[in-house]
């Protein structure tokens, strides 16, 4: 269970992960947070509500 | 002890999962270990669905046992085993975390994750099998030991 938000604060692009991200739904994350954050040029990631994360998940951000 | 055998694949995670964090949940763990120990089986099951048997398909099973289960805190053991080819994941070097995200390769995370979480890592080869081994010890949230 995961998911993906987009928000602004007029300045940058706030996108909020929440749920677990693990090597099952790791490649649908990347796709949503590529999604996310193309053509931004400022991102600002919230992952207050992300309960879970393993390395599947860790190297999308890399 | 408890014990389940899967495919080596991805797909075998979400049962994998289950059977582990029921098994945690019912020595009452907190929410906090049983995440902590979800992430290092991931780690572990993960190498072995990629790497075990590829390119062929294969079998792994992973075992789940409590020691000194009267006792707080008491030990966490998961051991998995599969046939595949002989890999010590110990024996990969550990992530420098120092450098730039451009110099850093691939892999060696998932294994530097488990070292950190786990109290103790052991890997041997025996029989024809790889047999990895992690423990920790957990205090109970509830202030007394429990049994499978």
């Amino acid at each position: 269970m995961m998911e993906v938000k987009k928000d602004t604060d007029g300045e940058n692009a706030i996108v909020s992960i929440a749920g677990e991200i693990d090597s099952t739904n790791a490649e649908i994350f990347e796709r949503k947070l590529r999604e996310a954050v193309a053509g931004e040029k400022k991102v600002v990631l919230d992952l207050a509500e992300l309960e879970y994360i393993s390395s599947a998940g860790l190297r999308i951000f890399w | 002890m408890k014990e389940i055998q899967l495919e080596a694949s991805i797909d075998s995670l979400i049962p994998l999962f289950e059977f582990v964090t029921s098994e945690l949940s019912a020595l009452h763990c907190s929410k906090r270990d049983i995440r902590q120990v979800k992430l290092c089986v991931e780690e572990v099951f993960v190498n072995i669905a990629n790497y075990a048997y590829h390119p062929k398909k294969g079998d792994a099973r992973v075992a789940i046992d409590v020691s000194d289960g009267e006792h707080n805190p008491f030990r966490v053991s998961i051991s998995f085993t599969d046939r595949g080819r002989p890999f010590n994941p110990m024996e990969k070097e550990a992530p420098n975390l120092e450098a730039n995200l451009e110099e850093r390769p691939i892999g060696g995370l998932g294994i530097f994750l488990v070292r950190t979480k786990m109290d103790t890592v052991a890997y041997e080869y025996r029989d024809g099998q790889n047999i990895l081994t992690i423990t920790k010890n957990i205090q109970n949230a509830e202030g007394c030991g429990g049994h499978i």
